[in-house]
């Protein structure tokens, strides 16, 4: 099959499976959701697979789209090696995604809604991977947005769900605004949209405004990514987007939003100036220090898990804002796997739960939901970067580059880069062994001992089970334990259980510790020195973070059935934490203040901001006002004019022809057949001619 | 003698119109399915012109010049007023537009039960005098059917509308009639100021004329004593002739078009119309302004247009931002929607201020755009006015669960309206943004502001569409029942005008593609 048409047909079935489940409700199609959407999907992957050897050159594959006077924009796709593993990581992911879904949401009315809007979600981000112009980009990068909103909003009744859409699809709106500009600065620099120009371009030939206009196009360009990447200041919607149907958040988190931002910095990688490098990197490192602080005084399941996908986000923007394109990628990948393993094990254990987010009130699930334990075990241990996961190797990849970039033995201001990221995989471990000790564990018994315990037996167990399996011997009695869990795997442990496989190191190297063997990286052409010590350092800190998270998690369970009071200002300074330093009230009031009032209700539209007031008030006081004016002032001159004519020339009309009249009337009495009247006329008549001729 | 397709696509409707009217009073409820009987001629006739188009056609094509009035002017000149119809690229898109929504009006006119056989003579009267607009080369034949259509309009408003319809039909009148008192000053001041080279060594005489092909030449200006003269600017009241004149015609169709500060007569008119004529007024009559400001603002002159390029955007910023404020603080949907549709026509103004082919074509295309768009709003107001006589926004919550069908048309649409991509408003906003920032004429504060539009028209519409489908269901008692969804006709409506939508936003090119050629005579490339 030509590439072109695989990749077209490719996005074109999402589109059609997005059209047909849509439609599927109460009709015979309404039977075959799962099956539409999973075919859908496997049909992706196929198509995906049968254009991989067309990736290593980088082809584009043009079609005539919009053609105006000299301006010209192709639909294009471009397919390199960032394209091509995007578009195969989020099928992949998407997959699983449904899979899980097909159980979780089995008693939803509008499941095939979800559907939908999944595999739109899918293909509008396949389409954003594969775009090889920023126009193209563009639209779909929006299409994403628009995605993420209907999934979030996706149970419309609930009353949170209201402000958390409007929230996110507003922020990233903003973000898209900030990129349109970043477009627009950048064709007015280099005259084109397409990728595959804009990479050719060597920066070193700018004049200087040229690089001015650059840096402050990628600066607006970073801020259409600050809110599709969750970074610093616009990362508040990505919390708030968990009221959502949590297979649709491990989606978002994983593969499509949220590195939909990353990916646009890998593509125009290559126009970086040094300093918006240093700020991209700055932004990024912070985030992640910032997401790991907010997820450790979260109580809530999916927020914890949120707040960790901003803090990895951070780790991937760092990356690429220090030039490692290769080693966000390998974070990306990695993060997408154990990530999604995490939210869709969280779907799990909430579910167990009966909707129950707080995780304070959770505990002993160990025992219950074993091989889901383990799972979000080998997950979580990835996020960590515990050694033998990918989260090791990706985590270890990035801080070493930000060392090298950094010159850490020459003291400047750049240390604080790679010093910021090893505190975040510090906070990582904290906030995830938190997690591990409250929702998993027996809350009577010593948690070390229970985790030694446990996660022997599971071991052992599994073990045990995969020799049965493979000797096809039945046990009895003993292993009923196991083979009780074997029975009872279904499509969640599945699901889970590929995702927490491909957190495990083997499938990105064939060394657990050195990442100089990860094939992933060649293909990217990663170069990066090795220094070992970073690795010890990053086990260190590991272990501290353990020790101390297993304290405190028993403090803090302890006291919260004990309802002991914090002291006020170590409650104050949580809470300010865990509020995200108040980021989010600051933007509600500025939202407030400027366009109109709203609460998580909704909206008071009687309540409205400065800017809508002004402009309304001057609308109907002042401008109709004016007009209304200008109305009655017409009719008053109209008035004006119809007394006019009443009143004076009415009046000067009549009243010549009633002097006219009057006149008649006095000279009437000269004709009354009188003789007296008749003489003394003719008498003067005669006197004034004499006078006449007496004078002439 | 009037056989050109072009012709039939003006009369035809009048012949309709007088059928309409004689038809006996027992045969009255056929007058909607005469109307549509009429627009499937038309569409008929526009597929011939659809056959014969030539897309690199720089100027008219199927021109039909028939002399008219030929009136001596003393020995040495003459004024002639020709009967010129022909069409170019906009025109093309205009007619398109036309029939598309004439013919969704229409379906949507199913619904009047009173006066019928008026109400739809009117509106093929109006249907006539809108396409007499877009395919009229001449100027004085332009402001004939310009003036045309006001008067239906009026009536439309003014018997069908709503409670305080004889105040908005008023104010509609009031202001299109200033508007057109200004444009007919102009069309005499062009006619005096411009000869006809060619028929005047032919005549041995000045031959002054309206058509636009000699009006667009500046070299057809008379050198002494023309009044718009560039090089010996004749002053009229302290400023020259021509820049009055500019202003004079920015006036006149801005309030059509119609911008900010001349924009009040547009909620007024929308909220007392009903469904169907505000479809019309918000589909086509706006885009008469617009049409003007490209054929005969920019078309006849160029020069004026670019020296007041930064006047004209930043007219069209004020548009984008102060309507789209005002929409925020609506509480009446349809009122929402008014402002809105003035917040669009913003981006037009943008592009023509842009002057460059990537903004007219853009303005064109947002006009275009626009048209179905807004049509799409006030059809799905429409639906709801309908049911409940009432279009409070409030009174509204959870009607997804009572309307599915509705709901999901209403979603599109107001995604649409936002300018989501893979809607045809998408290409009108970016394009138009888009010349603005890469226009030398203009200032990049210009278009980086207007930007901000973009995110007001999200927040209203949005904030509209959570408050009114989302959450549990509730809304006054006595309106529960009445609330019920789609019917055929409406679904038929919505769904043809937003396929179209759609299609024209994945290609945009099949709007484009015409648009090359006359925007660059238009700019004499």
């Amino acid at each position: 099959m030509n590439p072109e048409i695989a990749l077209f047909s490719n996005l074109l079935i999402y589109l059609v499976g997005f059209v047909v489940l849509f439609v599927a409700k109460k009709n015979i199609l309404s039977a075959f959701t799962d099956w539409l959407a999973i075919s859908v999907v496997v049909l992706g992957v196929i198509f995906a697979s049968s254009v991989q050897e067309h990736f290593y050159d980088g082809q584009t594959f043009n079609f005539n789209w919009i053609k105006i006077g000299s301006f010209k924009n192709n639909f294009s796709f471009l397919l390199d090696s960032q394209a091509y593993f995007m578009y195969v990581l989020v099928q992949v992911i998407g997959l699983l995604v449904i899979v899980f879904s097909s159980k979780y949401l089995k008693n939803d009315a509008s499941k095939n809604r979800f559907y939908a809007y999944i595999l739109l979600f899918i293909g509008a981000m396949i389409g954003l991977v594969l775009s090889g112009n920023l126009l193209q980009f563009y639209m779909f990068w929006e299409m994403v947005g628009l995605c993420s909103f209907l999934l979030v909003g996706f149970w419309y009744k609930k009353a949170a769900v209201k402000s958390a859409s409007f929230k996110a699809f507003i922020i990233n709106r903003l973000g898209d605004l900030f990129l349109l500009v970043g477009i627009f600065i950048l064709y007015f620099v280099f005259n084109t949209f397409n990728f595959s120009d804009l990479e050719k371009i060597e920066i070193n030939t700018l004049t200087k405004t040229q690089i001015l206009n650059l840096n402050i196009a990628i600066m607006l360009v970073f801020g259409g990514v600050m809110s599709k990447s969750a970074q610093l200041p616009l990362h508040i919607w990505l919390p708030r987007a968990m009221v959502g149907p949590t297979p649709a958040s491990a989606l978002i988190h994983a593969a499509t939003m949220v590195v939909a931002g990353i990916f646009l910095l890998g593509r125009l990688n290559p126009l970086f100036t040094e300093e918006v490098r240093w700020y991209i990197a700055g932004v990024g490192s912070l985030t992640v220090v910032f997401g790991g602080l907010a997820a450790i005084f979260q109580n809530d399941l999916k927020a914890i898990l949120a707040f960790s996908t901003i803090s990895q986000l951070g780790y991937m923007v760092t990356a690429m804002g220090l030039g490692a394109v290769g080693a966000a990628y390998f974070h990306l990948s990695t993060h997408a796997f154990f990530k999604a393993g995490l939210f869709l094990g969280a779907g799990v254990i909430i579910e167990y739960f009966h909707h129950e987010q707080d995780i304070r009130k959770m505990g002993g699930l160990q025992k219950k939901l074993p091989l889901v334990f383990l799972f979000f075990l080998v997950c979580g241990a990835s996020l960590c970067g515990v050694p033998f996961t990918s989260g090791f190797l990706s985590k270890d990849a990035i801080i070493m580059e930000a060392l090298e970039k950094s010159n850490f033995f020459t003291p400047s201001f750049k240390i604080i880069i790679p010093l910021l990221l090893l505190f975040g995989s510090f906070l990582t471990a904290l906030y995830f062994i938190r997690v591990l000790v409250m929702v998993f564990f027996e809350r009577d018994e010593s948690q070390i001992q229970k985790i030694i315990s446990g996660t022997k037996r599971t071991l052992f167990g599994a073990k045990k089970s995969f020799e049965n399996i493979l000797t096809g011997e039945k046990q009895s009695g003993d292993t009923s334990y196991l083979n009780q869990i074997l029975k009872e795997a279904g499509v969640y442990e599945i699901s889970l259980g590929v995702l927490a496989l491909a957190s495990i190191f083997f499938v990105f190297s064939k060394n657990a510790f050195s990442v100089e063997s990860v094939w992933f990286l060649e293909v990217f052409k990663h170069e990066s020195s090795h220094n070992n010590w970073v690795v010890w350092l990053l086990l260190f800190f590991l272990f501290l973070a353990i020790l101390i998270s297993y304290n405190t998690t028993d403090a803090e369970i302890r006291s919260f059935y004990m309802e002991k009071k914090l002291g006020n200002k170590r409650k104050t300074f949580f809470k300010t934490i865990k509020e995200g330093f108040y980021l989010e009230h600051f933007y509600a009031m500025v939202f407030r203040y400027f366009f109109v009032k709203y609460n998580s209700e909704g909206i008071h539209v009687n309540q409205l901001g400065l800017m809508p007031k002004i402009s309304s008030k001057f609308e109907s006081k002042f401008l109709d006002e004016l007009i209304k004016v200008l109305i009655t002032g017409c009719l008053k001159c109209a008035m004006f004019f119809n007394a006019l004519d009443n009143k004076i020339f009415d009046f000067l009309i009549n009243g010549i022809s009633e002097l006219a009249l009057k006149a008649s009337e006095g000279i009437k009495n000269f004709q009354k057949n009188n003789l007296q009247y008749y003489l003394l006329t003719g008498i003067l008549g005669l006197l004034v001619l004499a006078i006449f001729k007496f004078i002439g | 003698m009037l056989n050109g397709p072009l012709s039939i696509l003006i009369f035809l409707p009048l012949l309709g119109a007088v059928f309409v009217m004689i038809l006996p009073k027992s045969f009255k409820f056929y007058s909607p399915w005469v109307f549509l009987f009429c627009i499937s001629l038309m569409w008929y006739t526009f597929l011939e012109v659809y056959k014969s188009f030539d897309h690199g056609e720089r100027s008219y094509q199927l021109v039909q010049h028939l002399n008219w009035i030929k009136l001596t002017l003393g020995n040495t000149a003459v004024l002639s007023i020709d009967y010129i119809v022909g069409i170019d690229g906009i025109s093309y898109v205009m007619l398109l537009l036309t029939l598309i929504v004439f013919t969704v009006g229409g379906i949507a006119s199913f619904k009047v039960k009173k006066r019928e056989r008026t109400y739809f003579s009117l509106l093929l009267i109006m249907l006539s005098a809108v396409i007499g607009c877009f395919v009229s080369v001449d100027f004085f034949l332009f402001f004939i059917f310009f003036e045309f259509m006001l008067l239906p309009m009026y009536f439309l408003i003014g018997i069908w509308g709503g409670p305080n319809r004889s105040y908005a039909a008023m104010k509609f009148i009031i202001y299109t009639l200033v508007g057109s008192v200004l444009i007919l000053v102009a069309m005499i001041a062009f006619s005096v100021s411009y000869t006809d080279d060619f028929f005047s060594n032919e005549f041995k005489k000045l031959v002054y004329t309206f058509d636009f092909r000699v009006l667009s030449d500046l070299t057809n200006i008379k050198n002494s004593g023309g009044l718009l003269s560039i090089k010996n600017p004749v002053f009229l009241l302290g400023f020259p002739a021509r820049d009055l004149m500019f202003f004079f015609l920015l006036i006149g169709f801005g309030i059509k078009l119609p911008f900010v500060p001349f924009h009040t007569w547009l909620p007024d008119a929308h909220v007392e119309a009903s469904t169907p004529v505000s479809v019309i007024l918000a589909g086509i009559l706006l885009k008469i302004g617009g049409y003007g400001f490209i054929r005969i603002l920019y078309g006849l002159m160029p020069d004026k247009c670019d020296q007041y390029a930064v006047f004209i955007g930043l007219l069209g910023m004020i548009a984008i931002l102060y309507a789209g404020f005002v929409a925020l603080a609506q509480k009446d949907l349809k009122k929402l929607i008014a402002y809105s549709s003035v917040s669009h026509m913003g981006f037009v103004l943008l592009g023509i201020a842009a002057g460059n082919v990537e903004g007219l074509s853009g303005a064109v295309y947002q006009m275009f755009s626009h048209g179905l768009i807004s049509s799409t709003l006030f059809i799905l107001v429409g639906v709801l006015y309908d049911r409940t006589s009432n279009r409070e926004i409030k009174n509204y919550k959870g009607l997804i669960q009572k309307m599915p069908y509705f709901s999901v048309f209403a979603g599109f649409g107001f995604f649409a309206a936002m300018g989501l991509p893979g809607f045809s408003g998408f290409i009108g906003e970016f394009f138009t943004l888009f010349s603005a920032f890469k226009s030398d004429l203009l200032p990049k504060y210009i278009s980086i502001l207007s930007v901000i539009g973009l995110l007001i028209a999200a927040i209203y519409f949005l904030w509209t569409f959570q408050k009114m489908f989302f959450g549990v269901f509730h809304s006054p008692e006595n309106f529960e029942h009445k609330l019920v969804d789609l019917k055929f006709e409406e679904i038929l409506c919505l769904s043809f005008l937003l396929i179209l939508t759609i299609i024209y936003g994945v290609f945009p090119d099949f709007i484009f593609s015409y648009l090359d050629a006359p925007i660059n005579n238009l700019l004499k490339l």
